[in-house]
Formats: C-alpha cells, structure tokens, sequence
C-alpha cells in the first residue's frame, strides 16, 4: 500500500479530530485548530479537507441529529480511521527525521 | 430565550442553498448564533462556494419514528432510493447523441462518401452509452453500509 504523507492542513485537521475526540464536528474541529495551532481556518476548507480525506480512507463521519439551534441541520462527526492514524503517525516520523539535526535550528543559532 | 436570525437577505441564501451541505451550513449558523457577524457569515458563505464544499448533498436523516435505530432506518431508507435515470442519449456530458445523429445526416447530405463516419458514429455511441449504463448500475449508491457495518 502507498504511504501518504499528508499536507500541514490536513495533519492538523486530523490532530485536532484525534484532540477533540467523540464530539468532533465542524466547529470544536475548527476552535482546535485555532487554539493550539494558531490558525484560523473556515469551516468550508475544513470540510472540504474532511471530505478528501474521508475520500482516501483516512476518516470517517456519521450524521447526528438535527438541532433546532441550528436552524435544524445535523452535525456530522468525524472520528479518524485506523489508516488515517496510521498516516499521521508515518508523517510524524517523516517530519521529525527531517527536523533532526537542521543547523538553522539548533539552540543557539539564530 | 431569542435567536439570533441573520438578516432576510442572508437567509433567503441560505433557504436557496437548502441541500447543500447542511452539516456545514448548520455549523456557520451556530458561530453565527454564538455572536459571529452577519459580515463573517456571509463571508464564509461565499468562501465555501468558491471551494466546492457546499456541493456535497447528505443523505437525508431518517426520522426516528419506530424503534429501530436512526442509523439503521438510514441504511434501510438509502436502499429504498430509486437508481439514477440514465441518460442514453447524452453519452457525454454537453454531448447529445441525437444532436451527433442530425450533424451526421447533414454531414452525408453534403458529402455523401462519408456514410462510414455517421454509421461509426451512432455505432460508437451505442457503445458508450452501453458501457456507461453498465458501469452506473454497478456504482453503489452511498453506501451507508460500509460506514458502520465492518
């Protein structure tokens, strides 16, 4: 099976479904993302994103119930596959291989 | 307790945009429900149309009205859909195989040797729409199965 490395956005969108946990939809995905890592991403890339890598295996999502606050739509969960954590994990591995030993990077340089 | 409503403008988008994407829609509405702007709403509106991600249409959510679990009526609901009517004689997309018939008798009309390239024609567009016919009757419907049964 090909490895897939994944993109910044859509590593962060994993990490942060990973974060959230069982409650994982749209918006705590979306508050995640820009409390930890910064960011402020809309909520149509990420679920354009979501919709990709759901496409490749790497998550899966489930309809909940509609509410009436908003405006009586579902939310749609997402929680990530084990080929999903299995990419995040070959990622990890790739991204922290190539930080190791950057000269740019070590303490004390500027 | 009072809702906060968007604007009749923007809310008559969001009725047109009824179908599309309704998680997403939903969560807009809820940031916008927790004190997002109008202008924010609007904005991230438009940012999702121009990337596509309002084009997704869910399955509809089954009405809990018997014991049977929500994800299972789902699954049930799903099977009971009627298959896509297809189209046998637009083979291609813009392409409509009886426009291609009526340019090939004009063709012959004007240049009669070339009869060969109008049978080829209609012959290859049997083919096609054949093919494709065969190929959407063998492509599952969203298959609610698969996401969670294992």
């Amino acid at each position: 099976m090909p490895r897939h490395l994944l993109t910044d956005f859509e590593l962060m969108i994993l990490l942060a479904v990973l974060r959230v946990g069982s409650d994982a939809y749209g918006v705590p995905i979306a508050e995640e993302i820009e409390r930890t890592g910064g960011r402020r991403a809309a909520l149509g890339a990420i679920y354009a994103a979501l919709d990709r890598l759901e496409r490749n295996g790497l998550v899966s999502s489930v309809l909940g119930a509609p509410t009436a606050e908003r405006g009586g739509r579902a939310k749609r969960f997402f929680t990530v596959t084990p080929q999903g954590l299995r990419g995040v994990k070959e990622t990890q591995r790739a991204l922290v291989a190539l930080w190791k030993d950057v000269p740019q990077l070590k303490r004390g340089r500027a | 307790m009072i809702v906060r409503q968007p604007s009749l403008p923007t809310r008559a988008v969001l009725r047109l945009l009824g179908g599309c994407n309704e998680p997403l829609i939903g969560d807009l509405l809820e940031e916008f429900r927790r004190g997002r702007s109008e202008g924010w709403l609007c904005g991230q509106l438009l940012l999702a149309c121009v990337n596509g991600s309002l084009h997704r249409r869910q399955p509809p959510v089954a009405l809990n009205l018997t014991s049977i679990d929500p994800v299972v009526a789902e699954w049930l609901m799903s099977k009971r859909l009627p298959a896509r009517p297809i189209n046998l004689s637009a083979p291609g997309e813009g392409i409509g195989g009886l426009g291609l018939i009526l340019l090939g008798m004009l063709l012959t009309s004007v240049v009669p040797d070339v009869w060969w390239f109008v049978v080829g024609g209609i012959g290859s567009g049997v083919v096609l729409g054949t093919a494709k016919a065969y190929l959407r009757r063998n492509h599952a419907l969203p298959d609610a199965r698969d996401r969670y049964f294992t």
